[in-house]
């Protein structure tokens, strides 16, 4: 294993222990809170969109020429995170208040672990993954990823008019709701993180190595929301860091793509 | 078609002028316009060549003529040896490019006046019913050389696809 593949697991290792530390130690430190929409709306767009759209499109790309179900999803997967959390980020700027952020988020972040989880399932199938017929990848593609926009629109909109049950209850405590929503995410990325880690055992791609971090990451980044008390205590901010690793880590793992295409274009 | 030597059609326009009373056609193609280089002084074609497509141009007819490129492959490409490109509307390169070790056919249009044309390289079959234009050959790059690479967001794509077990989509 190299140095960089050492150092993006201990970064890892690191968040994880700070998160624990401030959850034991929540008791004894003087409250900090910061959230501010436009820090956060700008962390979004830049880590969770901005990565987002270059990922998406080297899956689409793969599945185009490949017909692989799993990289369908991959691209629905990743497409769904960046978007919904550029959205729920903007509606805080256009009249939308701390409950409709969170639910955007969290259950775009859902839809997205829901669809990561597909994709790995579909991956460590014994026959390998399902191939598409060549005439309907297209189509496919259009239709996941115009689903996903149109998901991410409805989700968004329904938010607004206050027509999704309540996420934040009093005080800045999560709802039931909530804390289910955030504890299906977490359990589906960790369990997608896993597969991945297991294949690489057998695969020893890079790409594959940095995939399966960057999904532990995601999986941090819903715990740390689930073990903080109030939106933007240290703790979330934690998770906040984790979501943008997590985002960089998908982004190394599609450069390490482009690396290995680099050495096979490459004249003799 | 009209068989004919080709250094008779440089002797005068009688031969045309008999084949075209006859048939009265709307499309002459000249197979090949290389041919004809052969009776004709290097420095002196360009002026044969004027004159012959301006004939068939006053009559009302559409040509089309065939020029053989020197070179099958290679970096070096000049589309005819003598500079006859002004006197067309239309310059349709065909190409041998090496693909996967195998040699194939290409096409692209290089030329049409007063058309935003297709820029990209097609490959294509000659078949028993006649040519088949496949599909653009996106993927590569450097068609003009001959021997094309792929593209780097499609080798990384490639890869991406390997690293998660996929394999790539069977071709027509």
């Amino acid at each position: 294993m190299d140095n960089l593949k050492r150092l993006g697991w201990l970064l890892v290792l690191l968040l994880w222990l700070v998160i624990a530390g401030l959850f034991m130690t929540w008791e004894l430190r003087t409250p900090f809170f910061f959230n501010d929409p436009q820090i956060n709306l700008l962390i979004s767009l830049v880590f969770r969109f901005g990565m987002s759209i270059v990922v998406a499109y080297f899956a689409a790309r793969s599945y185009v020429l490949t017909g692989s179900s799993n990289l369908f999803f991959l691209g629905t997967g990743v497409l769904a995170f960046g978007l919904s959390g550029m959205a729920g980020n903007t509606t805080s700027l256009i009249g939308g208040t701390t409950d409709t952020v969170i639910a955007i988020n969290n259950i775009g972040a859902l839809s997205a672990s829901v669809l990561y989880f597909i994709g790995s399932a579909l991956t460590i199938r014994g026959k390998g993954p399902p191939q598409v017929r060549p005439a309907s990848v297209q189509v496919t593609l259009i239709f996941g990823f115009l689903g996903i926009i149109g998901f991410t629109a409805l989700l968004t909109s329904l938010a607004l008019q206050g027509a999704l049950p309540g996420f934040v209850a009093a005080q800045g405590s999560r709802t039931q709701l909530n804390n289910m929503v955030l504890f299906l995410t977490v359990a589906l990325f960790a369990l997608s993180s896993i597969v991945f880690m297991r294949f690489y055992s057998r695969s020893r791609s890079s790409i594959i190595y940095w995939y399966s971090l960057a999904l532990a990451l995601l999986a941090t980044s819903s715990a740390a929301f689930f073990l903080s008390k109030m939106p933007g205590d240290l703790i979330s901010w934690a998770g906040r860091s984790a979501t943008c690793l997590g985002s960089t880590y998908l982004l190394i793992a599609v450069l390490a793509a482009i690396r290995v295409g680099e050495s096979k274009t490459k004249r003799p | 078609m009209v068989c004919t030597s080709p250094n008779l059609l440089l002797e005068g326009e009688s031969i045309l002028d008999e084949s075209i009373k006859e048939i009265q056609p709307r499309r002459v193609v000249i197979d090949s316009l290389s041919h004809l280089g052969m009776y004709v002084d290097e420095k002196e074609l360009r002026k044969e060549l004027y004159r012959l497509l301006m004939y068939f141009k006053s009559k009302g007819l559409s040509s089309l003529s065939l020029w053989e490129a020197p070179q099958i492959l290679g970096s070096s490409l000049s589309i005819t040896d003598v500079g006859l490109s002004f006197l067309v509307d239309c310059i349709v390169l065909l190409r041998m490019v090496e693909i996967e070790s195998s040699m194939r056919k290409a096409l692209v249009v290089l030329k049409m006046r007063g058309s935003d044309h297709d820029k990209r390289f097609r490959e294509f079959e000659i078949t028993s019913r006649g040519i088949r234009v496949v599909g653009a050959l996106t993927e590569y790059e450097g068609l003009m050389t001959g021997s094309p690479r792929r593209s780097l967001t499609e080798e990384a794509a490639r890869a991406l696809g390997k690293a998660f077990g996929a394999k790539p989509l069977e071709k027509r």
